[in-house]
């Protein structure tokens, strides 16, 4: 038995397990895969962190999760999503609708434009109570300004009538975090939540969520491009890159012993404070477009270390030590001297 | 919200106040004098000499205008120069008329025109979208005298099932609604095209705003999230056009009542005119105007209800 | 982001709108179409079989034939070279409308761009008489003036004032805010000649976009107000008019009513066509 977190994943069933999940994009004869063959599990009570550059897929991810891709063009290509044990991907519209913002809720980049500009706060997150329970207005109304003050909105009786347009940025993440914790969802699934905020507001949004997951032991797929961010929350790490998982690892050990060259550039890319690079280093080049990805492995033509076979195969993800998956036909299992 | 719309409301005033110095402006601007036509063919000098001064023609000019003014306020517009009557009295009368008119022909034509626009952006791309897509280009390129008159040979002349000519009573009697069917299908039928395009556009933006997937991710049903986060959303575009259509509204109402004999303030004006009968043609002209002017104003109002950060400005 | 067009620069603009046109068989049909109708109008005087005015008492309200494409009307006029003599009229009325509309409007839009203490009185004016709708126009200046022709211009020009100038100050508020213009101003040329040789020609495009749309409903407008007995006076030829003339035998002739009512139709119909495709290509900022 290595540490006690192990322990806990290793012995409870997880809440969320995603197996072989494919999204696709679909236009006209062209198929496009943007999440391909994605495996990874959720344990109650803990954080994993999704890193990639924009056009990764981490977003498609999280909206096939929820059977929420836009469709057409994209849809769901195939794997499942056993959410305690029951698989998603068959799951009617109707049923679907009962375990979104229920058992899986989900938080975006936007706060500025997630909330409907038309509606009170208060609206909003009764709308939501109301949808999966049986409350009377006057129980969700003063549920709802529980769950405001909960979030940490002070004068939350005044704040359920106001509309979205006289809240800052921070506050309108704050009511929709409200509004995803209203129904205390297994998963929460939060993407890009603090992006678009200062940096300040993004402490605090941050240390909200941490302590919001103590409470409530709901499990939270924290998705981001910023590996500080993930640094700190996640307790668990999947590194995306062009539609596929290319690293999965404990947090600690992924910031540690970084295996993939993609990895390695990312937290290359990423200011230190102790300072002992002398520079940022770039990783030359952007992620391939979903309709012209590389043949063998996805980031052979950014990687300082590919050969032949990295440009003609694909190097599988295997666990590289205890916990520690990589895909790379240098730095993974196999890896060649 | 009522704070609004008083400030609306006061806003309204200096524009109504407006229209008056207009209709002011016209009645002597006319080059014809209203005594000489008052006194007929063969009245002396003296004779029309003595109706200037009773109807106060020969005081300065600013006076007539606050005795205009002080007349209208009391409901005094002058009386007809061909038939002798009260023109407020004719008003009245054509006023109801008319708004009986552009009343129905709202409530059928505005939620065709919605369901029209939401049924074609449900089904973008299809042949659905691009017949009613056509068809509003078609509608806002059509005269409206070409809609009326062919309504009229087929509905009224061909088939014989709907009286064409007049006001048949009231709206809530058999023979009244009758008679409005035809007239207000012909306003109604302008109307459709501009507001179901833009029903269009506007909910195909409104249902790819983020908000929606927002509604889509708490669980509630495609009906609720397209009828409450997005129907409810693209209607506040769709109101500014209506209001921008107002002024079309109007222009089609008058053309209609010509052609279906409907006696209303547009058949009103445009006799007075042909007949140079100016008081009525003036008070017809003020009327119209105050009319489009609260119009516009029930419009920003009903802009104001939609979307509440207009009332913040 | 300037005022200008999108269309790539090395190619001709005449012809770069044209094979864009060409993509589009609605917008091909709607061209041929309206240069149809445009030629009819203006070889009306030389293609037109009959004199327009011509009365002939024995061949009343005759239905189509190959004497008269048309037939003739109640006062057994042929409507084919009526309807030509009237599409002319129609089209020249549209066209005075939006030409004396359009540059009034671009001159106060420019110089309420252009002289920031001109803005608020302008701005204010063109608000007032924007608040009127051009129909009222129709009706006020029939009544003062009397019914006719000029009435109907007068009004449509009044109406079309407004919309102009605020799209003329918009665009060119776009223009001045650009860096040439500031570099014209170093150089020391006159306000005249940078309004001239700057700020009008980069507007332009967007103008006229704007004025082709325009186009049709004024002519709309004008027909309507002709219909209603306070544009152009019989015996002379207007589409509007024309309609109006035909309601009386309505029942047992409708062509003469249906003929010129159609032909504005297609003309305005055809016109929108083709304007909603120029403004696509031409200023996608102009579509909301």
């Amino acid at each position: 038995m290595n540490d006690d977190k192990t322990i806990v994943a290793q012995g409870a069933r997880p809440v969320l397990d995603i197996r072989d999940f494919s999204v696709e994009l679909r236009s006209g004869k062209t198929i496009s895969p943007i999440v391909d063959k994605v495996n990874f599990e959720v344990h109650e009570g803990r954080t994993l962190g999704i890193v990639g550059e924009s056009g990764c897929g981490k977003s498609m991810l999280s909206l096939g999760i929820m059977k929420l891709v836009p469709s057409p063009p994209a849809c769901i290509a195939g794997g499942k999503v056993l959410l305690d044990g029951t698989d998603l991907v068959p799951c009617s519209e109707r049923e679907m609708q009962e375990v979104r913002g229920n058992r899986i809720s989900m938080i975006f980049q936007e706060p500025m434009t997630s909330l409907n500009p038309v509606y009170t706060v208060g609206f909003q997150i009764i709308e939501a109570l109301r949808a999966h329970s049986s409350l009377t207005s006057a129980q969700a109304r003063s549920r709802a300004i529980d769950l405001l003050r909960e979030v940490g909105i002070s004068n939350p009786e005044k704040r359920v009538e106001e509309y979205p347009h006289r809240l800052s940025g921070g506050m309108r993440q704050r009511v929709m975090i409200a509004i995803a914790l209203a129904c205390n969802p297994r998963v929460l699934i939060a993407d890009e939540p603090t992006t678009a905020l200062d940096v300040t507001i993004q402490a605090q949004i941050l240390d909200l969520m941490r302590s919001l997951k103590s409470d409530s032991g709901t499990a939270i797929i924290l998705i981001s491009h910023d590996l500080g961010v993930i640094a700190e929350m996640a307790d668990d790490v999947v590194v995306m890159y062009a539609g596929r998982i290319i690293e999965q690892a404990p947090v600690h050990s992924l910031f540690a012993a970084p295996s993939h060259p993609y990895t390695q550039g990312l937290l290359g890319s990423m200011p230190t404070v102790d300072g002992d690079q002398e520079r940022l280093q770039p990783i030359p080049g952007t992620v391939p477009p979903p309709h012209d990805r590389p043949h063998g492995c996805a980031f052979h033509p950014r990687c300082k270390l590919s050969d032949e076979t990295c440009r003609t195969q694909r190097p599988p993800l295997e666990e590289k030590i205890s916990g520690h998956k990589v895909a790379c036909w240098h730095t993974g299992l196999g890896a060649r001297p | 919200m009522l704070r609004y719309a008083v400030q609306r409301l006061l806003l309204a005033i200096p524009v109504t106040l407006g229209v008056l110095l207009i209709g002011f402006i016209l009645l002597n601007l006319v080059p014809s004098d209203p005594a000489t036509v008052r006194a007929g063919p063969s009245a002396s000098a003296e004779v029309i000499a003595q109706i200037r001064t009773e109807m106060g023609l020969d005081r300065p000019l600013w006076d007539q205008f606050l005795r205009y003014v002080g007349n209208v306020l009391i409901g005094d517009l002058g009386t007809s120069l061909v038939n002798n009557m009260p023109v407020a009295e004719e008003l009245s009368r054509a006023f109801g008329a008319t708004l009986e008119l552009v009343v129905l022909c709202l409530l059928w034509a505005l939620p065709t025109a919605i369901l029209l626009g939401m049924f074609a952006a449900s089904r973008r791309g299809t042949l659905w979208d691009r017949l009613i897509m056509g068809g509003s280009v078609a509608g806002v390129s059509l005269p409206v005298f070409l809609i009326g008159m062919t309504l009229l040979w087929v509905f009224g002349y061909k088939l014989q099932v709907l009286p064409f000519t007049g006001r048949g009573g009231p709206l809530w009697t058999v023979n009244g609604l009758r008679h409005a069917i035809l007239p207000s299908i012909c306003l109604g039928l302008i109307f459709i095209g501009p507001v179901a395009r833009m029903t269009r556009t506007s909910m195909l933006e409104t249902l790819k705003a983020d908000h929606v997937r927002t509604a889509r991710a708490k669980g509630l049903s495609e009906r609720v999230v397209i009828f409450r986060h997005g129907l409810r959303n693209a209607l506040i575009p769709v109101t500014t056009l209506v209001g921008l259509q107002i002024g079309y509204l109007l222009g089609g109402a008058i053309v209609t009542e010509t052609i279906f004999s409907w006696p209303g303030v547009g058949r009103l004006a445009v006799g007075a005119i042909v007949a140079n009968d100016i008081p009525v043609a003036q008070g017809a002209i003020i009327a119209l105007s105050l009319g489009f002017i609260a119009m516009n104003l029930m419009v920003d109002l009903l802009y104001a209800a939609l979307d509440p950060r207009v009332q913040a400005k | 982001m300037t005022a200008h067009s999108s269309a790539p620069a090395d190619v001709k603009p005449g012809r770069y709108l044209l094979a864009a046109l060409g993509r589009d068989p609605v917008s091909c049909i709607s061209l041929a179409m309206l240069t149809t109708l445009f030629l009819c109008a203006a070889l009306a005087p030389w293609l037109a079989p009959y004199n327009p005015l011509s009365i002939n008492m024995s061949r009343v309200l005759q239905g189509p034939s190959l004497d008269h494409f048309f037939g003739t009307d109640g006062q057994g006029r042929d409507i084919f070279s009526r309807s030509m003599f009237g599409l002319r009229l129609t089209i020249m009325l549209g066209f005075t409308a939006i030409f004396v509309g359009g540059t009034i409007g671009t001159l106060f839009g420019l110089l309420a761009a252009f002289y920031p203490k001109t803005d608020t009185l302008l701005m204010r004016l063109m608000d007032i008489i924007l608040s009127f709708p051009a129909i009222l126009f129709g009706l006020a200046v029939a009544a003062i003036i009397g019914s006719g022709t000029t009435a109907v211009i007068i009004a449509l020009s009044v109406s079309t004032t407004p919309l102009v100038a605020r799209i003329a100050r918009g665009a060119a508020l776009m223009v001045l805010a650009q860096d040439y213009v500031s570099s014209g101003r170093a150089i020391g040329l006159h306000d005249w000649t940078l309004l001239r040789r700057y700020v009008l020609p980069n507007c332009v495009s967007t103008i006229v976009v704007f004025l082709t749309l325009r186009l049709g409903q004024a002519i709309l407008l004008g027909a309507s107000l002709s219909f209603l007995g306070l544009g152009t006076q019989p015996p002379t030829p207007e589409l509007g008019t024309m309609a109006a003339q035909g309601i009386g035998f309505f029942f047992f002739a409708p062509h003469v009513t249906l003929i010129p009512s159609v032909t504005i139709f297609l003309l305005v119909l055809s016109m929108n066509i083709l304007g909603d495709s120029l403004r696509d290509i031409l200023d996608p900022r102009l579509r909301s």
